[in-house]
């Protein structure tokens, strides 16, 4: 059930009906069902993969809670008795035996993901090696269909699984209410990655109805909406005409696909979570941020803290801190000092848990090498980033470059969109191949004139459906302006008088009836993060 | 309590204005097209008014006129027409006309019989009768089966159609911007007529026996069926009809009159020899094309097929009724702006 179908606004307006029709203290379990009916849809047969995460989450931290329970009895007990480095031991001893519950349960969930979602690119590139050797055995390669959000709830449960057995979070007893976090259906198609701290308490306690609420849940619905029917669905048929034929499009046409992609996933994406969040919203949840503005970015780095943000931060807390602070790193920055030097080996703790977890970013898009590329080029750009940043900013100085103005940060913002649209010729092209020789055309094969000489009207938009994709980014934008320049636009529409504000509505509303790419003579595609 | 009977009051008025515009960007962007307009201005006709009620696709459209037949004979009548029309479409336009009108006799166009009916290739053809429908359980009928055979058609769509015509903004013109809402009465009673002569000979060979054996759809002939059975069930007559259409065979003609026959219904065929002579149809002037009559061909084909229900069946005569004065200045009308008054 696509967000942006009418099916989704009936099923949603229903939900929401069902929500708070029912008594406060049973809410949940309303929510609950309507998960589970939301999944349904998507194919009974992927109940599996959701109950089994479920039920070993389930049962994986209510041991974790009740060993914590145990141990914490017998320290205090026993902590007395005990010296300093006794109660290090202690310490140690019980960590290890938490981790005999924490590390299975994690490659059983993380197993069921790589199984379901890497199995095939795994066999293939086994077989095309074995093939090379000449040996005489090939692997089956199974390819199997991907439960809907599966990449999205294995990586929060796995989130709340890792938190409980931090003693972050308390265990949650009710299997019932621990299913409800897993699958809860906003954001179960593509995130945002929830945290339990935050989500817990808004999903169990039963909310009252809020009109405010509910109004800028629609709204926010309706704003994504527009970002993927007006602007992601229609440059969607430019960047398919260029990326499906890239042989042949000169570079001029690449980069002029490179860019309007990167406008199209945003609007799909972002759109997409807005929706979900405006979704949420109406059951009066609040889901965390995924986007920040994120093309209003001055660095890399900056980027990454605004694309896709609940996905950075699980990296981060669960990956990247784990990594930079244990022991083996803390040695390889010891070492590192002793051989790189000061600065940079002060700095290696924190460039290669970076690089691993684009790595590791790259791979959670998708099976691809092309994906793979893409975590190593983030992961180059970051360990780059890093390294020189203060070497460039004396070069700055002494170049005697006024970095404190608007020109500086434009170009800055200017630098990093292009280089996040080279990122994006990597994941979008058909192969990685195929994205060095686009990017080498871009360089070698630039003819300007061609595009207005009638070339952008090649690209399978015609002059009309250009004009929209152009004002409606340019909205997109002044939208996007005006929230960095911390404008809050839902709160300071509602401050407007009514016919101001119905003029808005009803033009906003019209707009995605009459210029969102949707029936018949449009093919309307479906979220692109989804298929994550 | 105040404050929510406050919400609820801007509520309805916001939806009420967003419903007005729908509607009138509906009527702006809809596709302004005669056979979607005569098919609703039959909702404009009187109830129980119509005698004669004719359902089937362009050679009807084109080639049968009710008004003449009320010029002539006083029975009234009212074509539902349209290209290419579905066998689906046709039930569901006599099963929902009865539900207005109650003729004494049907006329049922089959030359869509032998056609196997493709909804994704057809769905212009689709809508050009559905949207002059207003709802009702046969349209939301004809929208199930549309929809269950090719996926990428929405009911919604049809229920809302700005949400399929949408695109059109493109071709919008301000300066001719204009809400036409659909047409409420109409005084050509379905008769869209063409009036282009294209001289044509009839093939070599036309309705002689060849030996082929033409095969019945079964959609088609399910629903055919299921009208005949329908009329008779409300003591209605039914005429099957075949109007002049160069593509015809002898062996169809027989295996219509066949299927009439065991229905036991009429069958009339304007391609046999002894029909055509009798209505004089002229290849080089009666038609508009090798299967649709012109406006002479249509009076030719009128004045027959009016001769024969008046004859066949007791039909009423309402001319001079003053319940039937509209009848007179849609007569008048008619004669006018089709030019047969000259």
């Amino acid at each position: 059930m696509a967000f942006t179908s009418m099916q989704f606004v009936m099923f949603l307006a229903l939900a929401v009906a069902a929500y708070y029709l029912t008594p406060k203290r049973y809410r949940w379990v309303t929510l609950l069902v309507v998960n589970y009916v939301f999944y349904y849809f998507a194919g009974v047969k992927y109940f599996v993969y959701l109950f089994a995460t479920t039920l070993s989450t389930y049962i994986a931290t209510r041991k974790l809670g009740d060993m914590a329970a145990q141990n914490k009895a017998a320290y205090d007990a026993a902590k007395a008795t005990l010296d300093k480095e006794g109660k290090k031991a202690w310490k140690a001893a019980f960590t290890k035996r938490k981790r005999r519950i924490l590390i299975p349960t994690l490659l059983f969930n993380f197993g069921i993901l790589a199984v379901l979602k890497y199995s095939a690119f795994v066999s293939e590139n086994l077989n095309v090696l074995l093939e090379k050797i000449s040996a005489p055995i090939q692997m089956p390669v199974f390819h199997f269909l991907l439960p809907l959000g599966i990449s999205f709830y294995t990586f929060q449960t796995m989130g709340y699984l890792i938190d409980v057995y931090r003693e972050k979070v308390a265990p949650e007893r009710n299997i019932g209410k621990l299913a409800l976090f897993i699958s809860f259906f906003p954001s179960i198609v593509q995130g945002p990655i929830g945290r339990f701290q935050t989500l817990s308490e808004q999903l169990f306690r039963g909310n009252s109805f809020s009109y405010e609420q509910a109004k800028f849940g629609v709204q926010l619905m309706l704003w994504g909406a527009f970002k993927k029917l007006v602007i992601a669905d229609r440059a969607g048929v430019m960047v398919d005409t260029v990326f499906g034929f890239p042989e042949t499009y000169g570079g001029t046409y690449i980069a002029v696909a490179a860019l309007v992609y990167c406008i199209q996933l945003y609007g799909d994406f972002s759109g997409g979570i807005d929706i979900a969040t405006g979704a949420a919203q109406l059951f009066g949840i609040r889901l965390d941020k995924n986007f920040e503005r994120p093309y209003l970015a001055t660095s890399i780095p900056d980027f990454w803290r605004r694309w896709h943000i609940s996905l950075g931060a699980w990296f981060r807390d669960y990956v990247f801190y784990p990594l930079s602070l244990s022991k083996f790193f803390m040695r390889v920055g010891k070492k590192g000092r002793q051989i790189l030097g000061n600065y940079v080996g002060k700095l290696l703790p924190v460039l290669i848990p970076q690089f691993i977890i684009f790595f590791l970013i790259g791979v959670w898009h998708g099976a691809e090498w092309k994906y793979i590329a893409f975590g190593f080029y983030n992961g180059t750009l970051i360990v780059l980033g890093i390294l020189f940043e203060q070497p460039l900013q004396n070069l700055a100085k002494k170049l005697h470059i006024q970095t404190e103005c608007f020109s500086w940060h434009l170009f800055r913002i200017l630098r990093t969109l292009v280089l996040v649209a080279l990122g994006k010729i990597i994941t979008r092209a058909p192969g990685f191949h195929v994205s060095l020789s686009m990017m080498h055309s871009m360089v070698t094969n630039w003819d300007m004139d061609a595009l207005w000489t009638g070339g952008l009207l090649q690209l399978g938009l015609d002059i009309q459906d250009l004009w929209v994709l152009a004002l409606a980014s340019l909205v997109l934008l002044a939208v996007s302006i005006m929230q960095e320049s911390g404008i809050r636009v839902r709160e300071t529409l509602a401050k407007q008088n009514l016919y101001f504000r119905w003029i808005i509505y009803l033009s906003a509303v019209f707009s995605l009836i009459l210029f969102g790419v949707y029936g018949l003579n449009y093919n309307a595609a479906d979220f692109i993060y989804r298929g994550f | 309590m105040r404050k929510q009977m406050h919400i609820i009051a801007r509520c309805s008025a916001f939806c009420l204005l967003f419903v007005l515009l729908f509607g009138q960007l509906t009527q702006t962007l809809r596709r302004d097209d005669d056979e979607t307009n005569e098919i609703h201005a039959f909702y404009g006709e009187a109830e129980n008014s119509i005698d004669v009620l004719y359902i089937g696709s362009s050679p009807l459209l084109r080639g049968v006129s009710p008004m003449l037949m009320y010029q002539e004979h006083g029975f009234t009548g009212y074509s539902r027409a349209s290209a290419l029309q579905a066998p689906s479409v046709s039930y569901g336009l006599l099963a929902e006309s009865l539900e207005y009108q109650s003729p004494e006799v049907v006329v049922l166009v089959c030359d869509n019989l032998f056609q196997s009916y493709d909804y994704a290739q057809q769905e212009g053809d689709m809508r050009r009768a559905m949207d002059g429908m207003k709802f009702s359980r046969y349209k939301w009928d004809i929208i199930q089966e549309v929809t269950a055979a090719d996926e990428r058609q929405t009911t919604l769509s049809y229920l809302f159609p700005l949400l399929r015509y949408h695109e059109r903004w493109k071709e919008f013109d301000p300066a001719e911007a204009e809400a036409k809402p659909l047409l409420e009465h109409s005084f050509k009673k379905g008769h869209v007529y063409l009036r282009e002569i294209s001289p044509q000979a009839y093939p070599e060979g036309f309705m002689e026996p060849s030996g082929d054996t033409p095969v019945f759809d079964e959609n088609a002939l399910a629903y055919t069926e299921k009208s005949i059975a329908l009329c008779k069930e409300q003591g209605i007559e039914v005429v099957l009809l075949h109007l002049p259409k160069m593509s015809w065979t002898y062996e169809k003609s027989q295996a219509m009159a066949e299927f009439a026959k065991q229905q036991g219904v009429a069958y009339l065929d304007f391609d046999t020899a002894e029909i055509r002579s009798q209505v004089g149809l002229d290849p080089a002037v009666d038609y508009y094309d090798q299967g649709h009559m012109n406006l002479t061909g249509s009076v030719k084909v009128t004045r027959w097929l009016g001769n024969y229900l008046a004859t066949q069946y007791t039909l009423p005569d309402h001319r001079g009724d003053a319940a039937y004065a509209q009848w007179e200045e849609d007569l008048q009308q008619y004669m006018e702006i089709s030019g047969l008054a000259e």
